[in-house]
């Protein structure tokens, strides 16, 4: 059952949603006295995930106000041009959720991936493999793991049996929350209309707290490197990470790898990489350390050959230079030699 | 004096009116995609460079009254499904696509290719067997020619390799086998369709991943869980072949290296003479006293034997599927029933349970009677019951079916009689 308390802690949920429908509650009303607290939570919600993710937390002092703060907030978001900062603030509340989610019960936890997310999941019952409790099926399994970087997710790594993945209780919320995360990402997409009038002054607000510094980082090119030497593919890496998005383990170490083997330093691709969502300081340290060779193996890391990327689907658009080449460094040394003679 | 484009053409008229027999006879063997009208059609013409694409039919009729009234070389349809199937390709309206696998005995090593394929460097003419050079070793040119021929032993190793898929995607990944259909590409492999509601709307990335299941990308064997270094003996942790994954398919595939191999076979996986003994003493106790568990603790044998087993396992196991075809979306794929442009053979459909006893070279047969041709050159084939060749210019008169096969291959034109 979800309960009251539930509602308020996970206002994504559809019992939640059922519940703001009923109360038909217009926009105009955000702005009248009894709703003002509404429109108060919401701009905090939004001011924490973006300026101090861990601080975002339920309130469940009074559920409704908390309950239809985040579908404001949502509202709010999507008037707000700025795709980085929109992931920002999805990965915030879907993390700030599923750190809640944790600590509930396996039941819950099930209860919440069927009703909101129409998952087929299930409890495992009495089996060899204890730490497993849960069987999720692939097909909602695959469907969120992209974002993952971490080896241990991979379908190949898993136990996969009649379709089903072998999953633990934590393991399930860390995949809700990229479930959240995707459906925020989706109802915060811009609105092509104005605001309407009573939402004026909370979005200059809202507009104010994206300029903050942490919010907003100005992204390097590292120095030296030239963008439109890049092949087809280092480019397509490139451009994704610059606009903020994610990119998987593979991904970064070709990008990485890239950009070490044509002159960057440590501390340009580090720079870089800060305008990525996920950004980690210690673990991006700690790739590139090891992708320059400067730690561990002492091997300078080159990207992966052009037949290996088509494997991994990373080979996108080849051009004329491509059909020549088997590796995505000659590809940037053949332009740089062709720019030379220019 | 006839030249060289003239040739051409007569085969091609010579081949087309033969494919067209065939399809006023078998037109009622060409066998439709599930939701015939949400796909697009795709067809080559014999005459050359013309493709038809972005075809649609109602019903499976109007789709074999086209095919008979076209004769086209070649017929495909779309894995996907689309609102509008007709428009152009952005305005099409993706609504789902089934998962589809292509293994082509092009994507397998076999040693037999060094026999029969060949190719040549476009830009100087230099040539070798088996698969063309990264580069060429004369003019160091990336571009090449290539000659494939189908054999036996190609295609038998593409049918270990589509059984093994089968497994995978009915145990695995708990695919009904109703849901799965298998093809005959007519040529060199094997098409295995997945047509279930639940995997339609996977997108590229999905898909991805379950490519990578297949050929075992990204396996990492620390996470399995494999090792164990408690005290001397080195073991291969818990695992078991009853394990779901591929921790049960590597504990399988050692286990059948340990009960199979002899000791030249242990020796080219390269394991060392002692764990080579190790292995062996194992087998003798193991068929001496009917015992098949004791494997896990080979004495003698430490981290870097049981690494080369894994390798070996992983590479046994990994199924030989063409990546890019399952991770487009907007695939074009052979239609059943249809004839192949390359070789005059039968596209066709194979129930999953006759598979292992399937023979293309019989069963794909679909011309009877006699054609006089002249061989420029083709290597030696079997085709039904009959053995063929070697030929270098000379004129046959051979079983059509053959004759279509070398006109096809372009290593042949027909004779006036």
């Amino acid at each position: 059952m979800i309960s009251e308390r539930d509602k308020a802690r996970y206002p994504f949920t559809t019992e939640s949603a059922d519940y703001v429908k009923k109360l038909r509650i217009e926009v105009a009303d955000l702005i009248t006295e009894p709703y003002k607290p509404i429109l108060k939570r919401a701009e905090e919600r939004i001011r924490l995930a973006l300026l101090k993710p861990d601080d975002l937390a339920p309130q469940e002092h009074d559920p409704s106000i908390e309950i239809l703060s985040f579908p404001t907030s949502i509202m709010l978001m999507a008037y707000i041009d700025n795709e980085n900062v929109k992931r920002r603030y999805a990965v915030a509340e879907s993390k700030g959720f599923s750190k809640k989610l944790k600590t509930e019960s396996l039941e819950k936890v099930i209860e919440i991936a069927q009703g909101t997310y129409y998952w087929n999941i299930k409890s495992k019952g009495q089996n060899l493999r204890e730490t497993y409790e849960i069987f999720l099926h692939f097909i909602d399994y695959i469907k969120n793991i992209k974002n993952m970087n971490d080896l241990k997710w991979k379908l190949t790594n898993r136990y996969l049996k009649d379709g089903y993945v072998e999953i633990t209780k934590n393991e399930a919320t860390r995949l809700i929350e990229e479930e959240i995360q995707r459906k925020i990402l989706k109802k915060t997409k811009n609105r092509k209309v104005e605001p309407p009038k009573a939402l004026k002054e909370i979005l200059e607000t809202i507009k104010l707290i994206t300029m903050e510094k942490t919010v907003f980082e100005t992204f390097d090119t590292p120095s030296g490197i030239k963008v439109e030497n890049m092949p087809p593919c280092i480019k397509k890496l490139f451009d994704s990470l610059s606009a903020g998005g994610r990119l998987s383990h593979l991904g970064r170490f070709t990008l990485t790898s890239f950009l070490v083997n044509t002159g960057a330093t440590e501390e340009d691709v580090m720079n870089f990489f800060k305008s990525a969502s996920d950004f980690d300081e210690n673990k991006t340290k700690y790739q590139i350390e090891h992708i320059s060779g400067r730690k561990g193996g002492k091997t300078k890391y080159k990207p992966p050959k052009c037949d290996t990327l088509k494997t991994h689907g990373l080979c996108f658009s080849p051009d004329e230079i491509c059909n020549r080449i088997v590796h995505p460094l000659t590809y940037y040394r053949l332009k740089m030699k062709a720019l030379k003679k220019k | 004096m006839n030249s060289l484009k003239d040739f051409k053409k007569i085969t091609q008229t010579f081949i087309r009116s033969k494919f067209s027999e065939y399809y006023i006879k078998n037109k009622n063997n060409i066998l439709a995609p599930s939701s015939i009208e949400s796909r697009e059609f795709g067809f080559f013409l014999f005459a050359e460079n013309i493709v038809i694409r972005h075809k649609t039919f109602q019903k499976t009729s109007e789709l074999r009254n086209f095919i008979t009234n076209i004769v086209p070389s070649d017929v495909y349809h779309s894995a996907a499904y689309y609102n509008d199937p007709e428009a152009p390709m952005d305005k099409k309206g993706w609504k789902g696509s089934d998962l589809i696998f292509d293994i082509d005995a092009d994507h397998i090593e076999t040693e037999c290719k060094k026999k029969h394929d060949t190719w040549s460097c476009i830009d100087c003419k230099f040539s070798g067997l088996g698969k063309p050079p990264q580069s060429c070793s004369k003019c160091g040119g990336f571009k090449f020619n290539q000659s494939t021929w189908m054999c036996n032993h190609c295609l038998e190793k593409a049918k270990e390799e589509i059984l093994k898929l089968i497994d995978l995607i009915h145990l695995d990944f708990g695919i009904n086998l109703e849901n799965i259909r298998v093809n005959f590409s007519g040529h060199r492999g094997y098409h295995l369709h997945v047509d279930s509601q639940q995997i339609r709307n996977l997108d590229t990335e999905d898909r991805k991943e379950i490519v990578d299941y297949i050929v075992g990308t990204g396996l990492d064997t620390n996470l399995l869980d494999i090792w164990d270094t408690s005290g001397k003996i080195k073991s291969i942790g818990g695992l078991s072949p009853n394990d779901p994954g591929w921790r049960g398919r590597l504990a399988k595939r050692i286990i059948r290296i340990f009960s199979d191999s002899d000791k030249e076979t242990l020796k080219s996986i390269g394991l060392k003479p002692q764990a080579i003994d190790s292995i062996l003493k194992l087998q003798m106790y193991n068929s001496n006293t009917n015992q098949d568990t004791s494997w896990r603790m080979i004495k003698g044998t430490g981290k870097h034997t049981w690494n080369i087993l894994i390798q070996k396992a992983i590479a046994t196991e990994s199924v030989g599927i063409d990546t890019v075809v399952t991770t487009d979306i907007h695939r074009l794929i052979r239609v059943a029933g249809t004839l192949n442009g390359k070789t005059g053979l039968k596209a066709m459909k194979i129930e999953i349970e006759e598979l292992p006893e399937f023979n293309p070279f019989k069963q794909a047969i679909a011309f009877d009677g006699y054609e006089t041709i002249h061989i420029e050159e083709a290597p030696r084939f079997i085709l039904g019951d009959q053995e063929y060749g070697p030929y270098k210019n000379v004129n046959e008169k051979l079983p059509r079916s053959a004759a279509l096969l070398l006109l096809c291959k372009k290593r042949a034109y027909p004779v006036r009689n």
